[in-house]
């Protein structure tokens, strides 16, 4: 057995009070002179034993009460399960604090967040002298406050104090743990203690296997103990799902915006008042739910006026409660007046009507000619070999017909433009470098969601468009036949879209996932899609124009198309808005390069963002780019100048976070044996609990209750044995 | 004989805080307590019993028996003394008192052994033993009957020649007085002692607290009463002595030997009173079976009350 307080056995020296007190006593004793010392002898003789053992017995329960009070206050402790046997040796602490935006709950009095801190300095506080400690917060990610231990413990104090909340949702717990430990695992020297302090919410611990599997295969380097803070279901609506009705913002005119609003509570709230607000305005336009039950969902619609074009920040709003971060949503538009279409013309031809892209050019712009200019579709046409990096503008759509080659400047340009936002259309055709496209456009770049294989020039076919169960929202329109009837195109001729397994699975990040976005009857691809950073190829098996098929020549060809730009401008707005714990990249214009931009949270009161980066050359774009942003809400980047240059952009946070359904006691069982839990109570502070979990088991609460039951035993005994007898 | 008047007392109760210091009569006779011993008398029991031996039944036949004084009928008196004549005058009982014709011998032994300076004032076991010393000293030489005076420790002290003379008993009670109890007990002793030099047959009152081995007092006694001395035993004790209320922390210091018990009382106070209970009892008992008169003398109660007791009870068994 040890001692945490060893100094204090001194007070065992107490025991010499009582012989103090008696010896002072002394003069206090009534003296007596008395004639019967015959038979107060006898009497005294015959009981002198009896006397004695009591004496005797009342000194040693006496001593032996101020004994076990001098150990109790030294508080013994049995040796703990770590590998420090002494409570007093160094330890290292490595505290990872939930960030998630669900601590920022409040009970009225304090947010989790402000007890997380609270928790995390307790941790601080029970670390012996010379002890280390680092900092890691957690949520979609850990992030490294002070990633490697330190002896600066008032660094990371401060640290604890200062850091500011983010608005990401909890990943399960197993995937920022497996970061700090690969961080801290990469350092031989570092050994310690990892606390992880958290609200319980049932989110942390999805996959509660791999937190296990993780904690015993660190256990001997890294034991994990989970500090769980007191939280429960609190009343809170939140804003679970925003976003605009059409895909086309055009300026001027009324849009439609849906706004689903999510009781997390448990008690029906009435008169929920949801309101719009453009840019930093205050709202101007808002909706009313009658009544919301808890756990239910209700969509209320909400008109607002757009300004001209340009980018805006609309901003869905509700009453505050415990809970800020979810009371309101913030999405990025872009309203245009017109759209830039660039069509890169692969095949030659004197004549305007002998290119492949000449049916997409007219109907891209269905009007008469003296509308053209004026039509919210403008479009461009260049040839292949013209093709330069410098004829993209930043959210543009590109359409690539039957390229043979392109330089490979312009190829990585046409790369990034796409993973900034842009839009590609790619149509193959009989004069097609199926090298290029094939071999860089797919499997060096994986620009193409699939290589191709061009047909036959002697085989025909005759493949109709599945039109009955078109899934993909570019094409869903169309399904059943509705809004034209892309089954009445015959294609005579089409390459075969293929992925290659082995390819897909090596990718890198910037190719996406791939989809289907309508395919020929016998089940063949004729339209693929694959998302590129933040823009999005579309990939055709058949020519642009009746080379192929006759559908340009179809009444379903112009909707159609039409329809094919209206996703795609859609999808490039998604650019603009980011997730929570992304970093944005914008471009600026040429005035822009070499200029200081700050971006800056706007339109929220209850925290702030405001940051200053350059405005750069990457590659042959001028851009923008942030740090991994972790608050919700519209954001700005501003050049100064004379006009200033802004650029609009949000993050949203992830309303799965906003979800307060928190683990049961029984829940924790498949973590028991991996993990130590340590529940926050009022009655047993967090320092105390954590140092008989280091320290072993500490006993001073059993002495003092020896203690308490001798003093009961000594006033029994003391009462007792001064009765008369 | 004449019957004589009781001389005059003064009628200043002993309590009273006097102008000028007491005399040794003031302090040691109370008027109300001796007025009673008066009335009630002092008889000697055995004697009147012996010179019944041999006599027809009537206790008085033969026997040259004046009649001395009245007293108030008491319940227990035997109608036949019941003077009628008075009663006819007065319409009250009245008993008739005889004088014997052969006065009694009365030996008074009042120790003075350091035991008996326990307790204060009034319940001083000393200055209690003294008052009833007095009474009864007052008592013998009224009625004329002789008297031996001794004090006692480890020796006699203060041995009195033999007196009838009433005018004596200021000189008596002034030996009471002067001498202070300073010494240790040797009662067995000194009733031995006693025993051998006692001629006549008479009363023994022994006024003591009889702390001494109880072998030897009781052998002591034995030997009086065998001699045919009619023993009276006043065993005085304190109420302390008799109750032990002691609390808390106490250093008990001896009055007759050097020693000294610091103890918490209460912790034997059961055990204590068992022993001096026991002590008294075999006392009493030993006294009963060798018809010695025996008196538990509390010096709490008043010496009035010990007195009237005592000869009230004893006028009952003597017949009187």
């Amino acid at each position: 057995m040890s001692f945490l307080n060893a100094i204090l056995l001194g007070g065992a020296a107490a025991i010499a009070v009582p012989i103090l007190l008696e010896l002072l006593n002394r003069n206090r004793i009534k003296k007596v002179r008395w004639a019967a010392m015959r038979f107060l002898r006898s009497s005294v003789e015959k009981n002198r034993r009896r006397l004695r053992l009591e004496d005797l017995l009342l000194l040693l329960v006496r001593c032996l009460l101020l004994i076990l009070l001098a150990i109790a206050l030294a508080r013994p402790f049995l040796t703990g399960d770590t590998e420090s046997k002494s409570a007093s040796r160094a330890v290292t602490a490595i505290i990872a604090i939930d960030d998630s935006y669900g601590m920022q709950t409040s009970d009225g009095a304090e947010t989790r967040l402000a007890q997380a801190r609270q928790m995390a300095e307790d941790v601080l506080d029970s670390l012996p002298s010379g002890s280390s400690a680092a900092l890691y917060l957690i949520g979609t990610n850990a992030e490294g406050l002070v990633p490697l231990p330190t002896g600066d413990l008032s660094l990371v104090r401060q640290s604890i104090r200062n850091f500011s909340p983010s608005d990401q949702a909890s990943a399960a717990l197993a995937v920022p743990l497996r970061q700090i430990i690969e961080r801290l695992g990469s350092e031989e020297d570092v050994n310690g203690e990892i606390y992880v302090i958290t609200d319980g919410q049932d989110l942390v611990f999805r996959r509660p296997d791999q937190i296990a599997a993780l904690a015993d295969s660190v256990s001997e380097r890294f034991p994990i103990s989970l500090l769980l803070l007191d939280a429960v279901r609190e009343e809170n609506l939140g804003i679970s799902r925003f976003e605009p009705d059409a895909e086309l913002m055009i300026g001027g005119q009324t849009n439609r915006f849906f706004v689903e609003v999510t009781n997390y509570g448990q008690a029906t709230i009435d008169n929920i008042n949801v309101g719009l607000a453009l840019d930093e305005d205050p709202p101007s336009a808002g909706g009313v739910i009658s009544q919301l039950e808890p756990n239910a969902s209700e969509l209320v619609s909400i008109d607002i006026r757009l300004p001209e074009e340009g980018e805006h920040i609309i901003t869905a709003s509700i009453p505050d409660d415990r809970l800020a971060t979810d009371n309101q949503m913030s999405l990025a538009i872009r309203v245009q007046k017109q759209v830039h279409i660039l069509l890169v013309e692969g095949r030659g031809g004197s004549l305007p009507s002998e290119q492949s892209l000449f049916f997409l050019r007219e109907a891209l712009q269905p009007v008469p000619f003296a509308e053209r200019d004026s039509f919210f579709l403008q479009v461009s046409t260049v040839s292949a070999s013209d093709f330069q990096a410098a004829d993209l503008t930043e959210g543009g759509i590109v359409v690539l017909s039957e390229p043979l080659v392109l330089d490979t400047a312009t190829t990585e340009a046409l790369a990034d433009f796409v993973a900034e936002g842009g839009s590609l259309l790619v149509f193959p055709g009989p004069d097609v470098g199926a090298e290029f496209l094939n071999t860089t456009l797919y499997a060096e770049i994986g620009l193409l969601p699939a290589a191709v294989t061009l047909p036959d020039e002697t085989t025909t076919t005759q493949r109709v468009i599945d039109d009955q169960d078109l899934n993909h929202a570019a094409t869903s329109i169309f399904s059943g036949g509705q809004a034209g009837t892309l089954a009445s195109a015959f294609f005579s001729r089409s390459a075969e879209l293929q992925t290659d397994p082995e390819i897909e699975a090596e990718r890198g990040v910037r190719p996406g996932p791939i989809s289907t976005v309508a395919s020929f009857t016998d089940g063949t691809p004729a339209i693929l899609e694959r998302k590129f950073g933040r823009g999005r190829v579309l990939l055709f098996a058949s020519t642009a124009d009746n080379t192929w098929n006759d559908l340009p020549l179809r009444a379903v060809y112009v909707p159609f198309v039409h329809r094919m730009m209206g996703y795609l401008v859609a999808r490039q707005a998604d650019a603009l808005n980011l997730s929570v714990g992304q970093a944005q990249t914008l471009a600026f214009p040429t005035e822009a390069l070499d200029e200081s931009a700050t971006v800056e949270l706007v339109g929220r009161e209850d925290v702030s963002y405001r940051d200053v980066q350059p405005v750069e050359l990457f590659g042959e774009r001028i851009l923008l780019r942030t740090p991994p942003l972790t608050l919700a809400g519209g954001y700005l980047a501003r050049v100064d100048g004379d006009p200033p240059i802004e650029r609009r952009f949000a993050v949203q946070q992830n309303p799965i976070e906003s979800s307060q359904n928190y683990l049961d006691a029984a829940d924790y069982a498949p973590l028991e044996t991996s993990v130590r839990l340590i529940r926050d109570t009022a009655t047993d502070p967090i320092e105390a609990r954590i140092n008989s979990l280091r320290s072993g088991a500490e006993l001073s609460r059993g002495f003092l209750i020896a203690v308490l039951l001798l003093l009961i035993a000594e006033s029994i005994l003391a009462h007792r044995f001064s009765r008369s007898r | 004989m004449k019957k004589r008047k009781p001389p005059r007392l003064s009628k200043t109760s002993t309590f009273a805080a006097p102008r000028r210091p007491k005399t040794v009569e003031e302090r040691l006779l109370d008027s109300q307590t001796v007025g009673k011993a008066t009335l009630l008398g002092l008889m000697a029991r055995k004697i009147v019993e012996g010179s019944m031996a041999g006599l027809n039944k009537s206790p008085f036949s033969g026997f040259a028996i004046e009649f001395r004084q009245h007293r108030e009928y008491a319940p227990g008196d035997e109608l036949k003394h019941i003077d009628w004549r008075l009663f006819g005058r007065t319409d009250r009982f009245y008993i008739k008192q005889y004088e014997q014709e052969t006065n009694f011998e009365a030996t008074l032994l009042l120790d003075a052994s350091e035991s008996m300076a326990y307790g204060e004032g009034a319940q001083n076991k000393m200055e209690f033993g003294r008052i009833l010393a007095a009474v009864f000293a007052y008592l013998v030489l009224m009625d004329r009957n002789r008297l031996t005076f001794r004090l006692f420790d480890t020796d006699a002290r203060d041995v009195l020649p033999p007196t009838s003379n009433p005018g004596t008993l200021h000189n008596i009670l002034e030996r009471m007085v002067r001498q202070e109890p300073e010494r240790e007990t040797a009662i067995g002793g000194i009733l031995k002692d006693l025993a051998a030099t006692l001629r006549a047959k008479g009363i023994c009152i022994v006024i003591s607290d009889l702390f001494d081995e109880p072998d030897e007092v009781l052998e002591g006694l034995r030997h009086l009463a065998f001699l045919g001395q009619e023993v009276i035993v006043f065993h005085v004790m304190h109420p302390d002595e008799l109750e032990f209320p002691f609390d808390g922390t106490v250093e008990f210091e001896g009055f007759e030997v050097p020693d000294k018990l610091l103890m918490q009382p209460q912790r034997i106070r059961e055990s204590y009173l068992e022993t001096v209970n026991a002590f008294r009892n075999r006392i009493q008992k030993t006294c009963e079976q060798n018809d010695i008169g025996y008196t538990l003398v509390d010096t709490s109660k008043s010496p009035e009350e010990i007195v009237a007791g005592f000869l009230s009870s004893r006028a009952h068994a003597t017949g009187r």
